[in-house]
């Protein structure tokens, strides 16, 4: 599985920095004590701008899918998910946890872009789009560029099969799927390559593979019969496995290299005395059913990009409480999911 | 992994075949990519200055492709230029119909493929019309291809390679390729063993005779292709001729003093002062067929890059050597061009070092030889002082590159030794 991505993307040349006492040190009084340095890394907080990458109880499910998709080489998978439940960030963590389990596995994300005639050329537009191919020319000379891709991908590798993931599948329909279809049964027949698709989209998808599996069960069978829910969070339980996350710099680091986790920046004082933020996973909970109370509705499952918001908006709004004595209240939280728009779900 | 590309068009590693000439490698490219063969050589002719081995996606080549193209004819420099007698493209029927061409098909001294023991063709196998020419000016048009341009059937016949990926195979058995390439490049960096910056110690002989030592060479060569080893053959294809500088700093004027106060009147014959690369200085060497002019050329090579040192060199270039010595940082180039020997201060600084080089060298050889009078011949070789002079090692490998192609006047582009 992945571990923590600076493992995987920082720099090796600093890595007798690691076990630099001083040097990490230096990096912690940046980090926790006032003063301008640690303005300019609270503007520079990854959680103002990256996508956090937690391996949630949705997503080791669907890690765990699609490796068996790909060892006993299923032709498609697919899942559904409701909008901002984060799955574009399931992709990138899956596809990346699945080239590291299958190194010889040549992989590509693509994402299925809505146009307003589906035709074969901006099918492989898109395709090529994805692998990062030159795409120019007809239809079956964009498609040609796509074979080629995928053969030099095996090739590379010496693999016969490759995985394509397709990012909001629900804007593809029965043409494209034919096209696909037919594109990897030309690599099966004569290149005996077996493409494995892994296909996510909104809850829309759903829709699309019924309709294929009434008119074009063909489709259906190869790329949407198996459509896996992706759910976002949906207990107190998961909640508080996000939020540990927050609590431990093995995947929530910052900066790289310090030791300082997430929750410890935003509330040192509060960190140092034992709070953390998986103690208010009740309270957060709460909120959100709160939330979903006002419009009459039961909570589900929550997504990602929900918990997201609101963590950060909880953690920023609460540096200036910050002590060793830290409580926060319900009402804390009761902003802090406002803010986070969460209610929108609901309209 | 993802998707490998080269420069944005699909392409592996994978598919380059060790030996493999750069005709099926762009074929291959062309291939892989649903791009019109015009539109594909517009990409590739885009920038000005467009070889057929350094274009744009060339030049975006990773490493190991760039390796593959050790064997292409860049890196064959003197050698393929100069004794690749065939401009068509020339393959083995059986290689071909797997997508691979041997670049050393193109030398027509082979007739056989080492592979395959099959006659090398030059023509289409199914219309029997030319193969396309084996040069990039016929293919500013549209890009290599499987495909004839007569009869638009398959070169090597069988199955149309250029729209089937799957049916491109790199023959295994590549041993013999690799004995030849082995010599290739070691032959390649030996031409630059005669040719130290600005002296030149030999001429060519006829080209015929060139042409003949080189068919032994490749001759015993191929005996011994099928072992893993093999000895290389020493062909003499050069003559010696006296030492004369090609080369000197136009703004030091005190080298001429420096060689009339430690040289007899009777080494010098007349020069002119004519700026940058056109002095000429004639320092007379003993002509003797048992001093090799490989020995003796790698003599004022070796010595020059010591003198280097000793000059203090201080150009910014050579201060980001990563090594206590200049040679060593001069054979550590990745590559060397056009580029480098534009810097007037490396350039002046080699052109100083080869002098004293070539001075001390002709003291050693005043000292231990008698310099013959005008118009006598014998000379005596202290044999013992040759191969103290020895200690040197003269497989030294030359990093100036293919780009360094200064001719000097009155001399073809061609040195070739093989030793």
């Amino acid at each position: 599985m992945a571990e923590n991505l600076t493992d995987l993307t920082g720099d090796r040349a600093n890595a007798e920095e690691d076990n630099d006492p001083a040097g990490i040190q230096s990096l912690r009084e940046a980090a926790l004590l006032a003063g301008p340095e640690r303005h300019a890394l609270l503007q520079s907080h990854p959680l103002h701008s990256a996508i956090i990458e937690i391996k949630t109880t949705p997503v080791k499910a669907a890690l765990l899918a699609i490796s068996e998709a790909i060892k006993f080489r299923r032709p498609g998978l697919a899942f559904a998910a409701d909008c901002r439940h984060g799955k574009t960030t399931m992709i990138t963590m899956v596809s990346k946890a699945m080239g590291e389990m299958f190194p010889g596995v040549p992989y590509q994300v693509i994402t299925a872009a809505k146009h307003d005639k589906a035709t074969e050329r901006a099918l492989w537009t898109d395709v090529l789009l994805g692998f990062n191919i030159e795409g120019v020319g007809t239809a079956m000379e964009r498609k040609k560029s796509a074979r080629g891709s995928v053969l030099s991908a095996c090739r590379e590798t010496k693999a016969d099969t490759f995985v394509l993931y397709i990012d909001e599948g629900q804007n593809w329909g029965a043409l494209e799927f034919n096209f696909l279809r037919d594109f990897t049964n030309e690599l099966r027949e004569y290149s005996q390559l077996t493409v494995i698709t892994i296909t996510v989209g909104d809850l829309n998808l759903k829709l699309v593979a019924e309709a294929l599996r009434s008119k074009e069960k063909g489709l259906w069978s190869r790329f949407l019969r198996t459509v896996l829910p992706f759910s976002g969070i949906s207990s107190v339980e998961d909640l508080r496995l996000v939020l540990e996350e927050y609590d431990t710099a093995k995947d929530c680091e910052y900066p790289k290299r310090s030791g300082v986790c997430y929750t410890e920046f935003f509330a040192p004082h509060a960190f140092a005395n034992g709070w953390r933020l998986a103690l208010e996973a009740e309270r957060m909970w709460t909120a959100l059913e709160a939330v979903a109370t006002q419009y009459n509705k039961t909570l589900t499952d929550v997504g990602m990009q929900w918990i997201a918001e609101s963590i950060l908006t909880f953690l920023t709004l609460q540096i200036e409480h910050d002590e060793p004595g830290f409580k926060p209240s319900g009402d804390d939280w009761k902003d802090a999911v406002q803010s986070s728009q969460f209610e929108t779900t609901f309209l | 992994m993802r998707i490998p590309n080269l420069g944005r068009l699909a392409w592996s590693e994978g598919w380059v075949g060790f030996g493999e000439g750069a005709f099926t490698l762009m074929a291959k490219l062309q291939g892989l990519n649903g791009v019109s063969r015009s539109y594909f050589s517009q990409q590739l002719h885009r920038r000005n200055h467009i070889s057929f081995l350094s274009g744009p996606l060339l030049r975006e080549t990773p490493l190991e492709l760039r390796l593959a193209q050790a064997s292409v004819p860049a890196q064959m420099g003197h050698i393929y230029t100069n004794f690749a007698g065939d401009d068509h493209f020339r393959y083995c029927k059986t290689c071909l119909k797997g997508g691979y061409q041997a670049v050393l098909s193109q030398f027509d001294i082979f007739e056989r493929c080492p592979i395959h023991d099959e006659p090398f063709l030059d023509r289409c196998a199914c219309c029997g019309k030319n193969a396309p020419r084996f040069a990039w000016t016929s293919f500013e048009r549209c890009s290599p291809s499987f495909t004839c341009g007569h009869c638009c059937g398959p070169l090597a016949g069988g199955a149309d390679l250029d729209s089937r990926p799957e049916t491109w195979a790199i023959p295994r058995s590549l041993a013999t390729i690799q004995s030849f390439h082995t010599w290739a490049i070691a032959a390649q960096e030996r031409v630059e063993l005669v040719r130290p910056a600005s002296w030149i110690t030999c001429a060519p002989r006829p080209e015929s005779d060139r042409r003949a030592a080189l068919a032994r060479v490749l001759a015993e060569l191929d005996q011994c292709m099928h072992k893993p080893y093999f000895r290389e053959t020493e062909v003499e294809l050069l003559q010696p001729v006296s030492m004369r500088a090609t080369g000197a700093p136009s703004h030091d004027c005190s080298y001429p003093k420096i060689a009339a106060e430690t040289l007899p009147p009777s080494a010098f014959g007349s020069w002119t002062w004519t700026g940058w690369r056109k002095v000429n200085r004639d320092l007379a060497v003993p002509v003797e067929m048992s001093v090799s002019v490989e020995h003796h050329a790698a003599y004022i090579w070796r010595s020059q890059f010591e003198d280097v040192d000793a000059i203090g060199f201080s150009c910014p270039v050579y201060q980001r050597k990563r090594s206590d010595s200049f040679y060593e940082w001069w054979a550590n180039l990745p590559t060397t061009g056009r580029r480098l020997f534009m810097n007037e201060q490396l350039c002046s600084m080699l052109a100083r070092a080869a002098w004293r080089a070539a001075l001390r060298t002709a003291l050693a050889w005043r000292t231990y030889i008698e310099v013959a009078p005008p118009g006598q011949r014998h000379i005596a070789i202290d044999r013992d002082w040759l191969l103290r002079l020895g200690r040197w090692d003269l497989n030294v490998a030359s990093p100036l590159g293919y780009a360094f192609r200064q001719t000097p006047s009155g001399f073809d582009d061609l040195f070739l030794f093989v030793g």
